[in-house]
């Protein structure tokens, strides 16, 4: 009798012992906490500060603003700016160069229309050495199927801050990358069956900019040189970033000891990932107090920042093998296909269809239009191809 | 009717042998009515009569003196109005016409080698034929010994009698066995050597010996004074018709001890385990007040008290971490652990330096009498040991071996980090015992245990046990012996961890422990038994370097430092046998403790936060300089009443110090948590505890049950800072706090132990709060609100089931329920540079889910046939039956910008495991 090697796992069992769910705890009696975000850089412009209200953990939506407050950004110098709202929750002040020099102190104090007034710690402007190198490596990582690993790139930062004064960076990465939609729009339906007389790849060549929203915070004090190398973002095959043109502006912030133990936290916060040896979880409290209340507990921290930026572009054609956006064309073997049009309903038109050498399907119109994926159709001005 | 007349004839002349005993009383006497002679005598002395009033109405006594003998005053009142009179057991019957029989003769006389069994023989001339009469008439025999010299016999001095119990097979001792002194309603227990000592008055006494496994024994004992009794117990053979044979464990009605539990290897044989090893550590999370952070976590919580609270000695060796592969498995081959005691309430004298427990282990002593070996193999290790008598009945040894080959169960798992890991471990232990004589003791026992893993080829971890003690057992006397014992224990772990490359670092740490010790036990009167000695300590911590690894890596070395300290203590402690419905127990250990140099103690600002920054002087000590000293004595008491035949209450309290801790700032002990001198900035924690207790048994004490409560108050609990980390600085003062600690909870047992159907059911409810409450803020954690510990689980539920089907076959089941833990969940959610962030509630306000667990295992023994080389088992698991997946941890994780939350289980669906295990013999061999 042969014995099905499937069956090994089942006699020997707890292959698989462990398993993790989604979970969702009941907190009752929740209490938004006002919380202040926002930084001074170096650059002359507009500062910007959001102000809003945190909210039950679970929900959809994060973002609740806390609007028509006074915003105040102050210096250790006796110099003030008053910020205006500029959109829900995001306020702005002009600050003049003059006013931006390494060394000053900042602070924010906010009243909000409920008359309580909060306000942020000093921090300090500290000057920002330029990023030397940014480049990648080709990587290969184990996923939880042996027989497929995954593949990318793996970004590296390269600073010397060597002789600088500044111990702790924060880099913060918004990438940008080229994709295209999977079918060249041709006919449609809307009630008619017609053909589509635009610029047939008006729609085909989209550009998506996004923030990487994952913290890469290092402070050197326990290092013994300030020559630093720190991988940062990996690009993985799994998505679509590296089909056809990526690139990556990696900004390089100088922060104060205070500051960089807040984003510290955060980073562990977003890293912590429970486990066998979890540790008691970290309550994080930026440098923002409610002056009026002292008794009530605000969130957030208010920062001054110098700011290095640099691009790395990835135009290489990698041996791996990359993901899409898969397409599946709706199949209308049951009926003839013109038939099947008349019975779809006018409220949906127009649908878009797609011809094939052998005859027509309907499809997703994301499969034509590649801007319905998140993206935009205008050519970044900063794209080289 | 011929044969009445044979036994009465017989009966007289029987009588003549036994009515010897005597009382030497003193008193004045002058015509005294019998019956108010009765009365004086009855009123001073331990002793009872029985007669009819209208045979003694003209009696009178007359007589005076210190020593008048009771017999000699009874012959000459009584013989002369044709009375007779018979001494039992403190007890005298008076008869007309002929004396009372009081015992038949011995069942296998002539099988006994008995002595005095002869003389009486001899005496009483009984021909075969009489014998053979009386034999066919008497079952149940009871064998009568003799203890001492029938010379120095004095009803009025106490007789010490000392004695050995051990199993007649094996020859190893048996621990915890009882011996019984009926009347006297008074026992001992035997010790890990299997001695007792009692002290009672010459007499003779019904007198039972019992232990787990092992049939009962019952004999006449006649006591003449101060004397050995050494008595070999059968193992007890279960008849496939069951008769069930009543066998007492440890006395918990008779006992002084509270909070005391005890398993044996046997015991537990049955009971289902996780991937089929079997482990007495993890049973011991089934008994009330154990318990742990989660599923193969390691350590125990005992009573609301931290995992470091604990010690644990295998054969006084202490055994720094007990766990293999993190806290899956235990530490201790199965082959080599015979059975373990944990003190978790009153904690006797001569143990100390944990605040909450002491897990004793005891390993196999080796069969003096023959070569035998065992072993087994489970889908995860394989273990054999082997044991034999070095000089027949002398000396023994036993050495085992345990490894495992989990490295293939590791390649099938899809995680991609676990898939990449490999994990290896392995243990040994010897032990070696001579007994060259009646008087002395030799135990030589060494382990040696290792674990290796990596995981996800960035981190790696290695940590081993080592020890060994040397012990020995000196009789001086009747009345006194002694143990010594010189003991090493070492705990070494190394890691290195390269998540990232330019911070890649190794770490080694160690840990030695250096002991002597001794424990001397008096026995100077009856109902007194002293116990005093003491012991000292050197520890000698390696904390390690930070060291960068890699060519890449450029982190700055950090140097842990060395620490040296002292540890001693020196003890005294009484049992009093009140009466025989009170016990007491009173013990003071004094324990001190130095902090010692070379080392540079660093000075803070008294009004600020104690962080390297506010460093204000440093002081250097030299080496061997005494940096801190600590000292204090630690009261021990106890009492038990027996409220009834078959009922106890009991009351203790208890004191401990400890004077060292582990740094650990994750819920569960991870190997990287290095154990830590306290110093001088951080003061010996201190752990008070008051507990009262019922037991009862019931059905034939086949049934015992018990409730407990206890209140615990600790003192200089060490609790670490949000965030604490332990491998940037040498000073750790910077990364903890110290507070207090709470515990109380109730505990009931119900355990039934004999038949086919056996096991136990607990129950608890306790609570364990932490509170930091410093002076500044900074000295705060939870801004200073009491909060419950990591290991506050309220309820539990727990109840193992054995049933025998058949001599073969057996089925047992767990069942298990825990209140989840405590946990600090996120209590509202913010975006904060796109990311969302969440703030967690104050500390541990949240519970995760409960938990739930069922269990079942089916035993299939091999042929029962007597004569065979060897005996195998097979043993079918299933842990986790229902496949609940229970919560380990609940935790949230950042993915691509939004908070997500996750329930993490260990074993969240049924885990099947079949082991077998085998030993030469047949199906009793031990």
């Amino acid at each position: 009798m042969k014995v099905n090697s499937k069956l090994v796992p089942v006699i020997f069992f707890f292959l698989t012992m462990g398993c993790i769910e989604p979970f969702t705890p009941d907190i009752d009696d929740h209490q938004p906490v006002l919380v202040i975000e926002g930084n001074i850089t170096n650059e002359e412009g507009y500062q910007y500060i959001t102000i809003s209200r945190s909210s039950i953990v679970g929900k959809e939506e994060h973002y609740f603003p806390e609007r028509l407050s006074d915003v105040i950004i102050l210096d250790d110098k006796g110099n003030s700016f008053n910020c205006d709202e500029y959109s829900g929750g995001h306020y702005r002040c002009w600050m003049g160069q003059e006013y931006l020099t390494a060394g000053t102190q900042y602070k924010v104090n906010v009243k909000t229309q409920d008359g309580r007034e909060y306000e942020s710690d000093f921090d300090e402007l500290l000057a920002c050495p330029p990023i030397d190198k940014i480049y990648y490596e080709v990587q290969e990582r184990a996923t939880y199927d042996p027989q497929f690993p995954e593949y990318g790139i793996q970004l590296y930062v390269e600073t010397d801050a060597t002789g600088n004064f500044v111990d702790n960076f924060r880099w913060k990465i918004i990438e940008t990358w080229e994709y295209h939609s999977e079918y060249l729009l041709e006919y449609y339906y809307d009630g008619d069956f017609k053909e589509f007389f635009g610029p047939k790849d008006s729609l085909f060549y989209c550009w998506k900019t996004e923030p990487v929203n994952e913290i890469y915070t290092i402070s050197t004090k326990q290092l013994s040189s300030k020559n630093l190398k720190v991988p940062v973002r990996f690009v993985s095959n799994q998505t679509n970033r590296l089909k056809y043109g990526y690139t990556a502006l990696v900004k390089q912030y100088s922060l104060s000891d205070a500051a960089f133990e807040y984003w510290d936290k955060i980073q562990k916060q977003v890293q912590e990932t429970g486990g066998l040896y979890e540790t008691q979880p970290l309550r994080i409290f930026g440098n923002i107090r409610c002056i009026s209340h002292p008794e009530e507990i605000a969130l957030g921290f208010f920062y001054a920042t110098s700011l290095q930026e640099k691009r790395i572009f990835v135009n290489e054609d990698f041996d791996f093998y990359i993901n899409d956006y898969l397409c599946a064309p709706l199949q209308t073997d049951a009926m003839e296909f013109f038939d099947f049009l008349r019975t779809l309903t006018r409220a949906d038109f127009p649908y878009w269809i797609l011809k094939t050498p052998t005859r027509y399907d309907l499809a997703d119109k994301a499969c034509f239009d590649c801007a319905l994926r998140g993206g935009t159709h205008i050519k970044p001005e900063f794209w080289q191809q | 009717m011929k044969k009445i007349i044979v036994i009465l004839v017989l009966v007289n002349l029987f009588m003549s042998a036994y009515s010897s005993d005597d009382l030497i009383i003193s008193g004045r006497f002058e015509n005294t009515p019998f019956k108010k002679f009765v009365q004086e005598i009855e009123d001073h002395y331990h002793i009872q009569f029985f007669y009819r009033k209208e045979w003694i109405t003209e009696i009178t006594i007359t007589a005076s003196g210190d020593s008048l003998s009771l017999k000699n005053l009874l012959d000459e009142n009584l013989s002369g109005k044709g009375l007779h009179y018979t001494f039992q057991y403190n007890k005298v019957f008076i008869t007309q016409k002929a004396p009372l029989v009081t015992s038949l003769p011995e069942f296998k006389l002539l099988e006994e080698n008995n002595d005095s069994l002869k003389e009486i023989n001899g005496e009483n001339g009984i021909t075969e034929a009489e014998k053979l009469y009386l034999e066919g008439r008497k079952s149940g025999s009871v064998k009568i010994l003799n203890i001492g010299n029938k010379n120095l016999k004095n009803p009025n001095k106490p007789a010490v009698i000392k004695g050995k119990i051990q199993d007649i097979e094996t020859g190893e001792p048996l621990i915890g066995a009882t011996v019984y002194f009926e009347e006297l309603g008074k026992g001992a227990a035997s010790d890990i050597n299997g001695h007792f000592i009692i002290s009672i008055f010459p007499g003779k006494y019904n007198v039972k010996f019992s232990s787990l496994g092992m049939e009962e024994v019952s004999y006449l004992v006649d006591v003449y004074s101060s004397g050995q009794l050494d008595i070999d117990l059968k193992k007890k053979l279960i008849a496939i018709d069951e008769v069930t044979i009543k066998a007492n464990r440890y006395d918990n009605l008779r006992g002084i001890q509270m909070g005391l539990e005890q398993l044996s290897i046997r015991s537990i044989k049955e009971i289902p385990v996780v991937m089929g090893e079997r482990d007495i550590l993890k049973v011991a999370q089934m008994l009330p007040g154990v318990q742990t952070v989660g599923e193969g976590s390691a350590g125990f919580n005992v009573r609301g008290s931290a995992a470091d609270q604990n010690m644990f000695y295998i054969n006084k060796v202490p055994v720094y971490n007990t766990s293999h592969l993190f806290g899956f498995f235990t530490s201790f081959s199965p082959d080599i652990v015979k059975s373990f005691s944990l003190y978790k309430s009153n904690i006797p004298a001569k143990y100390g330096g944990r605040l909450a427990s002491i897990f004793d282990i005891i390993s196999r002593q080796g069969n003096k009498k023959k070569f035998t070996a065992r072993g087994g193999i489970s889908p995860v290790t394989g273990h054999v040991a082997v044991e034999g008598p070095i000089k027949k009945d002398k000396s023994s040894f036993v050495i085992s071996a345990r490894s495992t080959y989990s490295d293939w169960l590791l390649s099938r798992i899809n995680n991609p980090e676990i898939r990449n890991s490999d994990a290896f471990f392995y243990d040994l232990a010897a032990n070696v015992n001579i007994e060259p004589d009646n008087k002395n003791l030799y135990k030589i026992f060494s382990y040696y245990s290792s674990d290796q893993f990596s995981f996800a080829s960035t981190h790696k971890y290695k940590y081993s046990n080592q020890g060994a003690s040397i012990s020995w057992r000196h009789q001086y006397s009747s009345k006194m012996y002694s143990d010594f014992a010189a003991i090493y224990g070492s705990y070494y772990f190394k890691t290195s961890d390269h998540s990232t490359e330019q911070s890649a670092f190794t770490h080694a740490y160690q840990i030695d422990h250096y002991e002597i010790k001794s424990d001397i036990t008096w026995v100077p009167m009856q109902n007194h038994m002293f116990t005093y000695g003491g012991n000292l300590i050197y520890y000698g911590l390696n904390r390690g370097e930070i060291l960068p690894d890699g060519d890449e890596s450029i982190r700055i070395p950090v140097y842990l430092g060395h620490e040296n300290g002292i540890e001693g203590a020196f003890y005294l402690s009484d049992e009093y046998q009140v009466t025989s419905w009170l016990t007491l127990y009173g013990g003071i250990r004094y324990s001190y403790y130095g902090y010692l140099g070379p080392s540079t103690v660093y000075q803070y600002d008294n009004n600020a936060p104690i962080i390297a920054e506010n460093i204000i002087d440093s002081i250097d000590f030299n080496r061997g300089e005494i940096v801190k000293f600590y000292s204090g004595p630690e009261l021990r008491g106890a009492l038990n009443l027996r409220t009834g035949q078959l009922s106890s209450v009991k009351l203790s309290y208890n004191r401990t110090r400890q004077y060292l801790f582990m740094l650990s700032n994750t819920i569960a002990i991870s190997p990287t948590d290095q154990w830590k001198l306290v110093d001088y900035h951080i003061r010996p924690p201190v752990a008070d505890q008051v507990a009262l207790g019922f037991y009862k048994d019931l059905a034939g004490r086949n049934v015992s049950i018990s409730a407990e409560i206890y209140y615990k108050s600790m003192n200089n609990i060490v609790e670490y800072k949000d965030g604490a980390e332990f491998l940037s600085a040498p000073n750790i003062e910077t990364e903890l706090l110290q507070g207090e600690q709470t515990a109380y909870g109730l505990e009931l047992m119900a355990k039934k132990n004999e038949g086919r159907l056996s096991g136990w059911l607990s129950f608890s409810y306790s609570h364990s709060n932490i509170l930091i409450n410093g002076q500044f803020p900074w000295e705060k954690i939870n801004e200073g609100i009491s909060y419950p510990s990591n290991y506050d689980r309220p309820l539990a539920v727990n109840t193992v089931i054995n049933y025998k089907i058949n001599r073969r076959i057996s089925l047992s089941s767990n069942l298990v329920y825990n209140t989840g833990r405590p946990v600090t969940y996120p209590i509202t959610t913010y975006l904060y540079d796109g990311i969302e962030n969440i703030l967690y509630s104050s500390r541990n306000q949240y519970r995760i889910p409960d938990y739930f667990r069922m269990d079942i295992s089916i035993n299939l023994e091999g042929n029962l046939k007597a004569r065979k080389v060897a005996h195998s088992y097979w043993m079918l698991n299933i842990y986790n039956l229902t496949g609940r997946k229970n919560a380990y941890s609940v935790y949230f994780q950042n993915e691509d910008g939004e908070m997500k939350g996750y329930k993490m289980s260990i074993f969240g669906r049924p885990i099947v495991t079949l082991s077998w295990n085998f030993k030469l013999g047949n199906y009793e061999s031990e």
